[in-house]
C-alpha cells in the first residue's frame, strides 16, 4: 500500500511526465525521453539533474558505436516517490469530488 | 518554481497519458513477434536432429544468436528496455508463459518421437511452421497484455 505524499520535485510538469514514462520501463535512452517530452537536451538535462540530486533517477553513460549514449532509469526511491505522488494527487481529486458532492 | 503548477486532475491526466505513451513505445512491434516465432521454430528442428550432436549444437548457437540479436535490435529501435517483472503478478501472463513452455517442450518431444519413427523428413516443415505460428501468436498476445497492463496503470 502506497502512502500518499505530495512531492514538489516530481510535480513539475516535465519531471512528472519523465517519471510517468520511466515508471513502466527499466530504462530509456536520453533521446527517446527528450523527443517524447518535447524539450531540448539542455532542458531535459537540467530536470534530470534535479531528479538525480533527489536520488530519483540514475543516469548511465555508455559508449556504443563510438558514441556516448545516456540511459535514464527511475531508482527504487524514485518509483516509490512517484507512486506516492500519484496517490497524493488521487487523494486531492477524491477530496475535491467529496467536498463538491457534500 | 520553474514552471506553473498544474492542478491535481490535470497532473493525473498528464501522468496517465505519459504512462500510456511509454507503454506504446515499449510494446514490441509485429516484427519482434515474427522473429521470436521463427527463432522458436528452431527448437523442434534441434530436437529432431538431436542425434547429430554437432548439427544440433550449431542450431542451438544460431538460436541463442537470434534471440540476442532480437533483443539488441528491439533495444536499438525502441530506445527503451521494458520492466516486465511486475507482469509475473498477473495470472494470465504467467499462464501464457506456461503455455509457451508447454508448446516448445511439446514440439520438441513430438519432433524427437517422429524422428525416431520416420527419420528426418518433410514432416519437420509443418511441425516447425506450426511452432512458429503458435509462438508468434503467444508472443503477440503477451505483448498486447503487457501494453494493456502498463498503459492502464
Amino acid at each position: 500500500m502506497t502512502t500518499p505524499a505530495f512531492d514538489e520535485i516530481i510535480h513539475n510538469p516535465v519531471r512528472l511526465r519523465a517519471c510517468a514514462m520511466l515508471a513502466g520501463l527499466a530504462h530509456a535512452a536520453f533521446p527517446v525521453l527528450r523527443d517524447e517530452l518535447g524539450v531540448s537536451d539542455s532542458v531535459l538535462s537540467k530536470h534530470l539533474a534535479t531528479l538525480e540530486a533527489a536520488g530519483y533517477v540514475k543516469l548511465t553513460k555508455a559508449t556504443s558505436d563510438r558514441r556516448l549514449r545516456t540511459s535514464v532509469a527511475l531508482t527504487r526511491k524514485g518509483r516509490d516517490a512517484y507512486a506516492a505522488h500519484v496517490a497524493a494527487l488521487q487523494l486531492i481529486v477524491a477530496g475535491e469530488a467529496t467536498s463538491s458532492t457534500a | 518554481m520553474e514552471t506553473d503548477p498544474v492542478d491535481a486532475q490535470s497532473a493525473l491526466d498528464t501522468a496517465a497519458a505519459a504512462e500510456r505513451r511509454s507503454a506504446k513505445i515499449a510494446t514490441p512491434p509485429l516484427w519482434f513477434d515474427l522473429w521470436f516465432g521463427v527463432t522458436c521454430a528452431v527448437i523442434p528442428v534441434e530436437a529432431a536432429i538431436g542425434t547429430a550432436i554437432a548439427a544440433a549444437l550449431i542450431l542451438v548457437g544460431v538460436e541463442c544468436l537470434s534471440f540476442g540479436l532480437l533483443l539488441g535490435t528491439y533495444r536499438r529501435v525502441t530506445g527503451v528496455w521494458p520492466r516486465q517483472l511486475f507482469m509475473f503478478t498477473h495470472l494470465r501472463f504467467v499462464l501464457l508463459l506456461i503455455t509457451l513452455v508447454v508448446l516448445l517442450v511439446g514440439a520438441a518431444a513430438a519432433s524427437t518421437q517422429l524422428a525416431w519413427s520416420y527419420g528426418l523428413g518433410w514432416w519437420l516443415v509443418p511441425v516447425a511452421v506450426a511452432t512458429a505460428v503458435l509462438a508468434t501468436l503467444l508472443s503477440r498476445t503477451g505483448n498486447a497484455m503487457y501494453a494493456h497492463v502498463l498503459g492502464a496503470r
